[in-house]
């Protein structure tokens, strides 16, 4: 009878064994042979340690670690291993038509307001007192869902991925519900405030501004489901369908459409189209299947308030930028509100330079998070971080210098092409008396867009706290500079407010983006 | 023995114990009792708040109707309404309330022109100033071409000196919005030097200063009525009548209005060189079809007093009359009786307008 014993030597399969231990001491469940290698490299398992183990370097190592997993840790769904080495190309037109889709709902809402003169809750045929409720109520709304958006989109994607039903179920409690409800509060007050108390407005209008802010808000949160889930066919279908019924009523109308019973039917096909988002999204959208046994920990409340914050103080800051020039250039200064059609109209086109801008973001964040990073995790090493710093970097000024060129060519297409669209939209006819006003907007959108930019990639990396100083920085300029112009009059206040607090918003985040992206390291892989 | 160490598929036993948890059991484990029930019932709940969403969208949007609720008497009930508008402006009504209903705008500067309804009418003035100021209050709500549109204008009886006042009633096309066309009907009473007349005429004009050809007036005198009741009616083409009071001052299909329907009424005033203030009361627009009843007993004779004015018919096999009002008195209330045989029955206080149906009820 003969025993053969296996050898003892770190060549061995003992040697890989006990580096599949040493892995699970620091990490309990990698996730994928890079994971696995950055925490070998982190104890000290050089190429010629990984070598002496039998391999070609550290990523085959990591590799065969990674597949004596199942036996050290503990029993899970993996998700599919990223393919190591491969070097991803840099995002293209089609990661760009791909963020197109996220302003989707945008563009119909252009387009519909280009052919029929009217869109889901603006039209160039409104009142005075009903142009001032619906803008105000549109404002509250913004500002008050924006938070509540933000973190919803930051932590359900996390429990639909984890499927984990009843946190989707909580998550969406305690975001877009909590949102809606905080935001149909707001409406209330300011209702109260107005018709009760000020005066102000007519009964009716009043009723209308409640209406339009509750259903703007519904239909915003409703849609934040359809972005997680990048449900953008459904999106255009609701959205379209929408649009259709309005242009339709307005053909309809013939040659006078009635205000109050135009934005009667907006606000009710806004409720109708909210309120499809929201049956789709608890019956579709956010059902998941939720694995048998519960997957995690589920987390207190306070922890969830925690994990949320920032996204949320972004959200509010941000919508802040977005809307406090509205309601500046309507006197909120001299502490009155008066619709002011000449900012609306050409910051409302301005606004389209955010079009390609945000498509942009959207391709350049997909792709760092889904291919570029994995790419550079499966190239580089622990050791080789110069090396890496210097590609992400390239990398980082890359994407800026492809935003500056599309923020040029698109904020020379508004600032040239528009009013030569004049002569053909009616709604577009006074742009051709205001330029200076549509160039400093397109200007403000454009920084406005800078920092979105940055900020996204700030999240992509795991960094909200540096958004959140950007953005703040810009509300804190946007109301000193809002104050310092308003011996101007409300519309060159509104004006310096936004490029004010724009230009500090992108100035900031850019240079803290930049300096996230000098100093990149790839721990980052563990905090996705 | 020969041990070989390679992957496993079997998965290793979870441990017992889970010291960072502090709670020494695995909840991974363990099944979410009513997880699928609770998702459930939250999408219920979801879908009935959606639900609720679009009924509270609806009710809050709903918005006050043009013209107001009119009661009928006993044995009268309003099938379908030819009121398309009415403002009686014989009580206060506040300044926000009004514009539910009308917009306020004009030439004036902000400050000098204004309106505001109390119980002497609906008062539409420009404060003192120099050159042509004018204001107006205009119908948020259009109407066609079939209706009739009334109200009771006056014009301050003080002599203006060798200033112009003008009080103004119009009906203007309300294509106005995608047009820039400034066509229209009016009604207007104008002093200067001490005397004052009553004109009819047309204006044409694309977004300002619109040129006005005078179709009638009465003689330019120092007696001139201040107040008049004024009734217009246009398909904005070729046709136009205008009463004053029961009085057809002016008629003609020959026109060129070149002011499509529908139109929307201006209650206006214009000043040259002084505050001026025109007052509109009982402002109303109606259809101009004959007040139709149904219901009535085969061959009985229906007639509608209102003040002297009666009109009358008789039902026909269904039942039905049509009773054909004056335009000017398109909009009233008055007593119906309905005769049949040796019965009458009278239904006083009957709030009618043209274009009504209204069905009796059984006897």
């Amino acid at each position: 009878m003969s025993t053969t014993m296996p050898r003892v030597s770190e060549g061995g399969e003992l040697g890989l064994h006990m580096a599949a231990r040493t892995v699970v001491g620091h990490c309990a469940a990698p996730l994928n042979p890079l994971e696995v290698a950055v925490v070998l490299e982190t104890c000290g398992y050089t190429a010629g340690r990984a070598r002496a183990l039998g391999t070609d370097g550290l990523m085959e190592l990591a590799q065969r670690v990674f597949d004596l997993m199942p036996l050290y840790s503990a029993a899970m769904s993996l998700p599919e291993p990223i393919e190591v080495g491969a070097r991803p190309r840099p995002p293209g037109p089609a990661d760009f038509g791909r963020g197109l889709a996220y302003s989707s709902p945008w563009l119909v809402s252009l387009a519909t307001m280009l052919i029929a003169g009217v869109s889901f809750w603006s039209s160039n045929v409104a009142l005075p007192s009903i142009a001032n409720a619906v803008t105000l109520a549109t404002a509250v709304a913004l500002l008050v869902t924006g938070p509540f958006i933000q973190a919803f989109g930051r932590r359900a994607s996390f429990y639909i991925g984890l499927g984990d039903q009843g946190m989707v179920v909580r998550i969406t409690r305690w975001t877009l519900e909590l949102g809606l409800a905080a935001t149909g509060l707001a409406c209330l007050v300011l209702y109260l405030v107005r018709n009760d108390v000020l005066g102000l407005g007519t009964p009716a209008t009043a009723r209308l501004g409640l209406a339009a802010g509750i259903a703007i808000a519904a239909l915003q949160i409703g849609l934040a489901s359809f972005y997680v889930r990048r449900a953008f066919l459904s999106m255009g279908v609701i959205v379209v369908g929408g649009a259709t019924v309005l242009i339709w009523m307005v053909s309809h109308a013939g040659s006078y459409v009635d205000p109050t019973v135009l934005i009667v039917w907006q606000i009710r096909v806004v409720a109708v189209m909210a309120a499809v988002c929201w049956v789709a999204s608890a019956w579709w959208l956010l059902r998941v299947t939720a694995s048998a046994p519960a997957p995690l920990w589920r987390p207190s409340g306070s922890a969830l308030l925690r994990a949320v914050t920032p996204y949320g103080l972004y959200g509010l800051a941000f919508f802040t930028i977005v809307v406090a020039p509205q309601l500046v250039s309507g006197g909120l200064v001299e502490g009155r509100y008066s619709f002011n059609p000449p900012f609306a109209m050409t910051s409302g086109v301005a606004l389209v330079v955010l079009v390609a801008i945000l498509a942009q973001t959207v391709a350049t964040t997909e792709h760092l998070l889904s291919r570029q990073f994995p790419g550079w995790l499966g190239h580089f090493t622990v050791g080789q971080i110069d090396e890496f710093r210097g590609e992400v970097r390239r990398y980082w000024l890359g994407q800026l210098a492809v935003l500056a060129g599309l923020s040029v060519v698109s904020g020379l297409a508004v600032v040239e092409g528009a009013p030569r669209l004049g002569s053909r939209f009616v709604v577009l006819r006074d742009l051709t008396s205001h330029p200076g006003l549509l160039a400093a907007c397109t200007v403000g959108y454009l920084l406005l867009g800078a920092g979105i930019f940055s900020c996204q990639l700030l999240f992509a990396l795991s960094a909200p706290m540096r958004p959140l100083v950007a953005v703040w920085s810009g509300c804190v300029a946007l109301v000193v500079a809002s104050i310092a112009a308003a011996p101007a009059g409300p519309t060159v206040c509104a004006a310096a407010g936004l490029v004010a607090g724009a230009g500090v918003f992108a100035a900031v985040a850019v240079t803290l983006a930049h300096r996230a992206f000098a100093h990149a390291d790839l721990t980052y892989y563990r905090t996705l | 023995m020969v041990t070989r160490l390679a992957p496993s598929p079997a998965p290793a036993p979870a441990p017992t114990t889970y010291p960072y948890t502090g709670q020494g059991q695995d909840r991974r484990r363990r099944r979410r009792r009513g997880a699928r029930a609770r998702a459930r019932l939250w999408r219920t709940e979801v879908t009935v708040c959606a639900l609720g969403l679009v009924a509270l969208t609806t009710a809050l949007t709903a918005w006050p109707a043009p013209a107001p609720a009119r009661p009928m008497p006993a044995g009268v009930s309003l099938v379908r309404s030819g009121l398309v508008m009415a403002s009686p402006f014989d009580a206060p009504v506040a300044d926000r309330t009004l514009m539910d209903d009308y917009a306020f705008n004009g030439s004036a500067r902000p400050g000098v022109g204004y309106g505001a309804a109390t119980a002497g009418g609906l008062h539409i003035g420009v404060r003192p100033h120099g050159g042509w100021a004018g204001w107006f209050a205009v119908t948020i709500h259009a109407a066609g071409a079939q209706m009739v549109w009334h109200t009771t204008m006056a014009r301050p009886t003080a002599p203006v000196g060798g200033a112009v006042g003008e009080a103004v009633f119009a009906v203007q096309t309300a294509s106005t919005q995608h047009s820039g066309a400034i066509n229209y009907a009016v009604v207007a009473a104008l002093s200067s030097r001490g005397k004052s007349t009553w004109q009819v005429g047309s204006a044409h004009g694309l977004v300002a200063d619109a040129d006005t050809h005078v179709l009638w007036e009465s003689p330019l005198r120092a007696d001139t009525p201040a107040t008049e009741a004024v009734t217009v009616r246009t398909d904005g083409l070729r046709r136009l009548t205008v009463w004053l009071g029961s009085r057809e001052v002016y008629t003609s299909d020959r026109l060129h209005l070149d002011a499509p329907s529908p139109f929307q009424a201006y209650l206006e005033v214009q000043g040259r060189g002084i505050g001026y203030v025109a007052t509109f009361r009982n402002f109303w627009v109606a259809d101009a079809a004959p007040v139709t009843v149904e219901g009535a007993p085969r061959g009985a004779h229906l007639a509608l007093s209102v003040g002297a004015t009666t009109v009358s018919a008789v039902a026909d096999a269904q039942g039905i009359a049509t009773l054909a009002v004056p335009p000017y008195a398109a909009v009233g209330t008055g007593t119906l009786r309905v005769t049949h045989g040796s019965r009458t029955q009278h239904f006083v206080d009957l709030h009618y307008a043209g274009g009504d149906i209204l069905q009796l009820s059984s006897p």
